[in-house]
């Protein structure tokens, strides 16, 4: 997978460019398909010019790639700020690795900063195979060929100052067709090349350190701000309780003394309010007897003999005799006072009189 | 002492992470726990507090009303029998009883106390039963007296037996009265 589809979408096309820097004794950015300085912020993946770094190469003989990798960690472990990349080539000859190291100047870091993405450009130059570029860059004419998978590149300088020169340093026959990019087409060239880069060689020909880009201290933050939010918030939360509550309380306290006063107060009133309740029950129903004696008199004016009187219940109940019982029913069952006569039994007739038992219920006073 | 602290650096930041979580267990959620348990206790002393300011801002309402149930209590009293125990008040109501017969031109039989019935912690009703003799005048007099009588007393029920009361109203009545009266004793305050 190549990184050219971006090109589809301009706007994370462009996101991404202003990321892409390029170093060369500076800072250039990417702007409108040409180089220009820039003060390096924002910047994650830089292209290195080959100014900055040196290329070595290594041959490990009889070995697997196991053990070479372990080698090569060690490598890595001991080289400590002096970070390289390291490109394993399979060579059958000698039955094991042709071992190729990229190694940055110490003064690329100090620029740039540990935690970049660095590329080197000659890993960059030759995306079609067999090419030799003579390529005009910042820092010079820069010369570079690839033959199988060794690249090889060198600055127009010294002996080397043409293409022939270095064909003939490089072993390349002389009729080798030689692709030129100028400096204005450079900052182009660069970035087709880098789309056109399959994404795990661009891995591999990349350095990178990971580690460098977070800061696990920060990482901490992410839980412990809203742990110690959380706890602060407890902290304040429950003391204001707190003192709610002891305030509260001392109130409730300072007026114990009034409160149980006052309750016992309210027990009394209670008390004696019943006591007022249970006395209007017990006299409310009252019947004044005294005045039954009228029914009585009125009886007796109407010719009735009587033996026995008898008050139960709101009712009175008399025993006595009359010449005609029915008219003494009839004449008390009228008298004002009666609410209800009648006959408790048959009325018999006992020499010459009638003996009878009256129930009389007297009618309620106001 | 080199290696420890090698070690300490290697693993500071699982310790750090160790040491939030045994932050967030044991202290955080606590605290959390707590502060469910204080807003709780809050409200319920509030609530309380509450009903206190209420009662003590009813001091005088309080006050009025003992007042007023002191004095309707005053004006009842004289209706019951006050007396502190259960002899002075026999020796009360039944010297009362006696006092409307005898006035009455009333035989007095007997005057027995069938005994009480709580109506309320400190109010009993009593039953008397009076068993006498006398004429038209004794019997209506001793209905009036008792109905009238201060304290109060209630007649429940009476029998009375005559050889054959006419309209001339002679003759002599025996009569079974029950009355009901009350005894009030106030606990000393």
């Amino acid at each position: 997978m190549t990184f050219e589809f971006l090109t589809k979408y301009p706007y994370i096309y462009q996101r991404l460019l202003s990321r892409l820097g390029y170093y060369s004794d500076g800072i250039y950015a990417f702007e409108k398909n040409e180089l220009a300085a820039h003060n390096g912020a924002g910047k994650l993946i830089f292209i290195v010019a080959k100014a900055h770094y040196s290329e070595t190469w290594q041959a490990f003989s009889s070995i697997n790639k196991s053990e070479l990798n372990k080698l090569i960690a060690l490598k890595k472990k001991t080289n400590g700020q002096r970070q390289s990349i390291y490109q394993l080539t399979e060579n059958k000859a000698i039955d094991g690795f042709d071992v190729k190291t990229i190694t940055f100047e110490p003064e690329v870091f100090k620029h740039l900063g540990p935690n970049k993405i660095l590329i080197p450009e000659t890993e960059l130059l030759h995306s079609q195979p067999n090419q030799v570029v003579e390529v005009h860059t910042p820092r010079g004419v820069l010369f570079s060929s690839v033959v199988g998978n060794k690249v090889s590149s060198a600055y127009a300088q010294g002996i080397i100052a043409n293409i022939n020169t270095y064909k003939l340093s490089a072993g390349l026959p002389n009729d080798a067709v030689v692709a030129q990019i100028s400096e204005q087409a450079f900052a182009q060239f660069i970035v087709e090349q880098l789309q056109q880069l399959p994404a795990n060689q661009l891995i591999a020909k990349s350095l990178a350190n990971p580690k460098t880009w977070f800061n696990p201290n920060q990482w901490h933050w992410l839980y412990g701000a809203p742990l110690l939010t959380a706890l602060a918030f407890y902290l304040i939360t429950n003391s204001y309780l707190a003192l709610h509550t002891h305030q509260l309380e001392s109130s409730l306290t300072e007026d114990s003394g009034q409160i149980s006063a006052l309750l016992t107060q309210k027990q009394e009133i209670d008390k004696k309010a019943q006591l007022l309740t249970q006395l209007s029950k017990e006299f409310s129903p009252q019947t004044i007897v005294h005045n039954h004696w009228r029914i009585i008199g009125h009886l007796l004016e109407n010719g009735a003999t009587i033996t026995r009187i008898t008050y139960k219940d709101g009712e009175l109940t008399v025993r006595g005799s009359a010449e005609k019982a029915s008219s003494v029913l009839a004449k008390i069952a009228e008298f004002e006072q009666v609410q209800s006569a009648s006959f408790n039994g048959p009325v018999r007739s006992y020499r010459g009189s009638d003996v009878f038992v009256m129930n009389i219920t007297p009618k309620e006073q106001a | 002492m080199t290696n420890l602290t090698k070690s300490f650096a290697q693993y500071k930041h699982y310790l750090i992470l160790i040491v939030a979580l045994l932050l967030a267990n044991y202290i955080v959620l606590p605290l959390s726990e707590w502060q469910t348990e204080q807003q709780q206790t809050l409200a319920l002393i509030t609530k309380k507090s509450d009903k206190v300011n209420q009662l003590l801002s009813s001091k005088a309402d309080y006050a009025d009303s003992l007042k007023k149930v002191d004095s309707d209590l005053e004006q009842m009293r004289k209706f019951v029998f006050a007396e502190a125990d259960e002899a002075k008040f026999k020796l009360s109501a039944q010297s009362k009883i006696e006092n409307i017969l005898n006035t009455s031109d009333c035989t007095i039989q007997r005057i027995d106390f069938k005994g009480d019935s709580k109506v309320d912690n400190s109010l009993s009703r009593w039953r008397v039963e009076l068993r006498f003799t006398g004429d038209a005048v004794c019997l209506t007099q001793t209905t009036r007296g008792l109905e009238s009588l201060v304290p109060n007393i209630s007649i429940a029920d009476f029998n009375v037996n005559h050889r054959g009361l006419t309209e001339e109203v002679k003759g002599s009545f025996n009569a079974v009265m029950n009355v009901s009266l009350w005894h009030l004793i106030e606990a000393n305050e």
